[in-house]
């Protein structure tokens, strides 16, 4: 039951076949049977009583929603009024915000059940979910295994069939990479595509909501529901709102480059690629590869400009308005926030350090500007590569999920995992990762990217490389 | 050449404590070190390019009242209490 | 030299720089006007005020600045518990001109031009409070309401001569936010100077906390003097920030170093940049009212009014007002006149001015009298104390006033058919006519010009 997608369980719920309060029943009891996979930082205790409620509603033969019954789960960096939001942080223990997320009333309103908030690295900053301050997620697939990150929580909830579509969020392939190691597919929107009001902040300028689903349509489905223009979030107002369950016109014979940059060093890996290269020319795509130069300095790029804007989006969290408690007798101000702050974990207190030097009087120039041209000129690079080609594809990750504990002490190593996914994010492109085979008994997956605004004919073009797929 | 003197200079003004046990000097600087990779991008004339809006899309100035929001230590008359400025 | 940092709220605006909370927040409870995005609670995001945007570059259009092509938004970062996010969503000029104005300019009465180096659209930050008095208070109180209250930060260069100057700077510019419609100068911390004041080419000196343009004229005045005396025995002038004690009327070094401030400027995503396109400009530029500039040159060219009247005019908006309402053609110079002495002369403050109840038809009665020579100077100005006074109607105090010549002549001969002893007296001692100027005033109650009872005694004595 709980291995179908939203698409087939929302018809089962509406048409009788089973129920909402069964659906959700099962899921609360298969969370309980994977907690030692630790996806969930907090479950909703209500989330029963709110299926009945829709059952009810069926019943009566009044109109629900077009997610009604659906367990979703939500990354703990994005605010829901009725339950904790902590960021995985000690410094948000107990946080609990006064409003809901955009896509929060989205989902509420097409009746999804949020079954519980997700946990993740701290503040979203890393890539293996192990700098949860409430320690980490396993890998669905191998306990031994980082899931991925920083959306780690999410995509092994997805993994363990204890949600059925989870909202992560992607800064630099937070949502890609946890698909990637927990076999998932996991989907970052043009930059606008979602509103980010309630999205807690980690670095504004690239960062988007993005979900996380067993299939590609469970995808679409979720962006018919969540994305479009908010009155809450001006980066929005540019976009018209893309329709995901449509169908799309696209290019007869479309033309796929295969980035050189992105090419792993690991051969398994890059074998994984050629296969699915292989399936789309077999379906007519004209595939070659191509080079984008600013690749080599991408990941330069983005950790100059998350780190700045980690510093300054952080540095609300001062304990004075909301936060846990801690006495402020005797204090004075700077040295109570001194204090305050030590609650951050070292991962995020040494992005904080790094984004208080980038922008500072002494290496504004020398830093941030040169990453801000980096990214100018990437997005010009790979505009231009659009005029030419319909879709880039690369791995989505250039390494297999590595060990627990392996790469935690050395951020610039870690650094480098984020080779693929960033680009994405620093051109505000839509890119999809889609589990596409496996080495060593883990999940490997492929991502696709397209054109700013071209969301939908991603989804639709990359379900050649679903499982199953036939035409 | 950054110190371990700046990084401390930087985590002050971040308002951090780094006494604790974690290395951030070796770590911070490392990180930097990385991002001196930008030096070899030939980038300089490059114009920066940003999101944009159209005046029409911005907030009209209408005035909606929120139920008001209750924060930490606040004294009876509504007042903040926050630790003495120095 | 010296130069100014003004800060001017847009308290016209409904709601506050980027979200809809009152920008209006006077007299409400504390913490009362506020929302998640004012207090800066995770996830939410500024939501920029069109209006604000407008009113900003209306004023830039004012003092003549360039606008921006784009307008861009910065993150001015440091903590302080005023600033619910611990950076000051601000505009910086870093990637080109992107502040709402930049490179104005403004001409002075006395010729002096005074340059504008940038506008800057950005957010007031809350209120603290100190307990127990600013010198070791054990508590500090927060107070958000004002928190992302729009201000517009106008920086001009160090281009005033002397304190004086800038105060008159500060009159001109109360005046045009006035009369754009964008912000009630007068109200309590709706305006603030800072001033920056070096001799000699010495360092610069910042004085912040400065409460009154009368004040800003007096803590220039001081730092002057101080750094002159300075000067004169040899002791370097440091480069600091002072805060000006208005108990003891002296400035005094700042506790905080703003030197050593790091304030790491960068770019705020979250609002996009915001294009100000030709179509946009155009539209803000006609809905600008005449600048007080432009029609104080108007004034001085069409009515030949002097240009030191001119300006008293255009200080007061309200006389300006009347002044509007009032003239014809004929009339604007003694208008004029009228407002600037007589009135300004017995209202001898902007606040008793606008609580008069002279009113234009008034001021058009009494200067078509006037023009028809129906009236004298010292009757006009005697009728214009009244009404400015107790209000009332024209004509009611004329009766009990007005005597133009016919009727003077009337009530001259009657006192001379009355009193022949004396009026021949007169003919022969000149000085005796005074007995006969007595008893007119009196029946005139003293509401004739003594010089034209004078004159017409004398030349119905003569006959």
């Amino acid at each position: 039951m709980l291995e179908q997608t939203a698409t087939s369980l929302v018809d089962m719920i509406s048409s009788g076949e089973t129920t909402a309060e069964y659906v959700i029943e099962q899921t609360i009891k298969q969370i309980e049977d994977t907690s030692q996979i630790h996806a969930f930082l907090h479950v909703n205790k209500g989330a029963v009583q709110q299926a009945k409620e829709i059952d009810r509603r069926i019943k009566e033969g009044r109109r629900v929603g077009r997610l009604a019954g659906i367990p979703v789960s939500i990354k703990d960096n994005i605010c829901t009024k009725q339950y904790p939001t902590t960021c995985a942080s000690r410094m948000l223990d107990g946080y609990t915000p006064p409003y809901d997320a955009t896509v929060i009333r989205r989902l509420l309103d097409e009746d999804a059940i949020i079954i519980g908030k997700t946990n993740m690295d701290e503040f979203a900053m890393g890539l293996s979910t192990e700098f949860s301050a409430y320690g980490p997620t396993l890998n669905p697939h191998n306990p031994d295994i980082v899931p991925g990150g920083s959306s780690g929580g999410s995509a092994a909830s997805v993994a363990t069939h204890t949600s059925t579509i989870s909202l992560g969020s992607d800064t630099g392939g937070s949502v890609r990479n946890p698909a990637s190691f927990c076999g998932v597919v996991g989907f970052k929107p043009t930059y606008g595509m979602i509103s980010r009001y309630g999205l807690i902040s980690y670095a504004n300028s690239i960062e988007q909501i993005g979900p996380m689903a067993k299939s590609i349509s469970d995808i679409s489905l979720c962006m018919s529901v969540i994305a479009g223009p908010d009155r809450n979030d001006n980066t929005t107002a540019g976009l018209t709102s893309v329709l995901f369950t449509d169908t799309h016109d696209v290019a007869k014979n479309p033309k796929v480059g295969i980035v050189r940059q992105m090419a792993s060093n690991d051969n398994r890996i890059q074998n994984v690629l050629d296969k699915a290269v292989e399936r789309l020319s077999a379906h007519g795509c004209t595939c070659e590869e191509v080079s984008l130069e600013m690749v080599d300095y991408s990941v330069a790029a983005y950790y100059t400009i998350t780190s700045t804007e980690a510093a300054s989006n952080l540095a609300r969290y001062d304990n004075i308005r909301y936060g846990y408690n801690m006495d402020h007798t005797g204090y004075e101000y700077h040295q109570y926030i001194t204090k305050a702050r030590a609650m951050f974990g070292a991962e995020v207190k040494r992005r904080i350090i790094a984004g208080g030097f980038v922008p500072s009087a002494g290496y504004a120039g020398r830093y941030f500007l040169k990453a801000l041209k980096v990214k100018s000129r990437l997005t010009r690079e790979i505009d231009k590569m659009f005029e030419s080609y319909d879709y880039l594809i690369s791995v989505t990750v250039p390494i297999l999920p590595f060990r627990m504990g392996e790469k935690v002490d050395d951020p610039v190593s870690m650094f480098l995992v984020d080779m693929n996914t960033v680009t994405a994010n620093l051109t505000g492109k839509p890119a999809i990762s889609i589990p596409y085979g496996m080495v060593d008994g883990l999940p490997v997956g492929v991502q696709m990217m397209a054109n700013t605004t071209e969301d939908a004919k991603l989804l639709q073009f990359a379900q050649i490389l679903e499982e199953g797929h036939t035409q | 050449m950054i110190t371990e003197d700046d990084i401390r200079h930087v985590a002050a003004m971040m308002r951090l404590d780094i006494s604790d046990k974690d290395d951030y000097a070796e770590k911070v600087k490392g990180m930097l070190e990385y991002f001196d990779v930008l030096d070899s991008a030939d980038i300089l004339e490059e114009d920066i390019l940003v999101q944009e809006i159209n005046i029409s899309n911005l907030r009209d100035d209408e005035h909606v009242s929120h139920s008001s929001i209750q924060c930490k230590s606040q004294n009876k008359r509504g007042h903040l209490r926050v630790p003495r400025l120095g | 030299m010296i130069g100014l940092e003004i800060h001017c709220q847009l308290t016209r605006l409904h709601s506050k720089l980027f979200c809809p909370c009152k920008a209006d927040y006077r007299g409400m409870e504390p913490n009362s006007n506020t929302c998640p995005v004012c207090l800066g609670l995770p996830g939410t995001l500024p939501l920029l005020n069109s209006r604000a945007v407008r009113q900003g570059a209306a004023l830039a259009i004012s003092l003549n600045c360039t606008p921006p092509e784009r307008l861009a938004f910065f993150r001015k970062n440091y903590f302080y518990p005023d600033l619910p996010k611990n950076y000051q969503i601000t505009q910086f000029d870093a990637y080109g001109d992107t502040s709402i104005g930049s490179n104005g300019i403004i001409r002075m009465d006395d010729g002096a031009e005074i340059r504008i180096r940038r506008i800057q659209l950005e957010e007031d930050p809350g209120r603290l409070i100190y307990e127990g008095g600013s010198d070791g208070h054990q508590n500090t109180l927060v107070d958000y309401n004002r928190a992302g209250v729009p201000l517009l930060e106008i920086v001009t260069e160090p281009d005033f001569d002397s304190p004086r100057q800038a105060r008159t700077f500060m009159n001109i510019l109360a005046d045009t936010v006035k009369n754009l419609g964008i912000a009630d100068p007068h109200l309590d911390g709706a305006m603030r100077a800072d001033g920056n004041v070096s001799v000699h080419g010495g360092s610069k000196v910042e004085i912040k906390n400065i409460n009154s343009f009368h004040d800003l004229e007096k803590a220039l005045h001081y730092e002057m003097t101080r750094q002159n005396s300075l000067h004169e025995n040899n002791i370097t002038i440091q480069q600091e920030t002072r805060h000006w004690d208005d108990r003891r009327r002296i400035t005094i070094p700042s506790r905080t170093k703003e030197a050593e401030l790091d304030y790491r400027y960068f770019l705020e995503a979250d609002i996009p940049w915001v294009v100000l396109d030709i179509d946009a400009m155009q539209e803000i530029a006609n809905s600008i009212p005449e600048s007080t500039t432009a029609r104080r040159d108007r004034y001085i060219k069409q009515y030949g009014i002097k240009p030191q009247v001119a300006s008293a005019l255009m200080a007061d908006t309200h006389c300006c007002h009347l002044f509007e309402e009032a003239l014809t053609p004929d009339t604007a110079l003694i208008i004029a006149n009228i407002l600037t002495t007589d009135f300004m002369g017995v209202m001898d403050t902007r606040e008793k001015r606008a609580a008069s109840q002279l009113n234009a038809e008034h001021l058009s009665r009494l200067a078509a009298l006037l023009n028809d020579n129906k009236i004298t100077r010292a009757v006009a100005k005697d009728v214009l104390y009244k009404i400015a006074k107790k209000g009332g109607d024209i004509e009611d105090v004329l009766d009990a006033k007005i005597f133009d010549s016919s009727k003077l002549y009337e009530i001259i001969s009657d006192v001379l058919k009355r009193e022949p002893t004396a009026a021949a007296e007169a003919r022969i001692n000149p000085p005796a006519i005074n007995y006969l100027v007595g008893i007119v005033m009196r029946e005139t109650r003293g509401g004739a010009n003594p010089q034209d009872v004078l004159g017409i005694l004398g030349e119905l004595l003569n006959r």
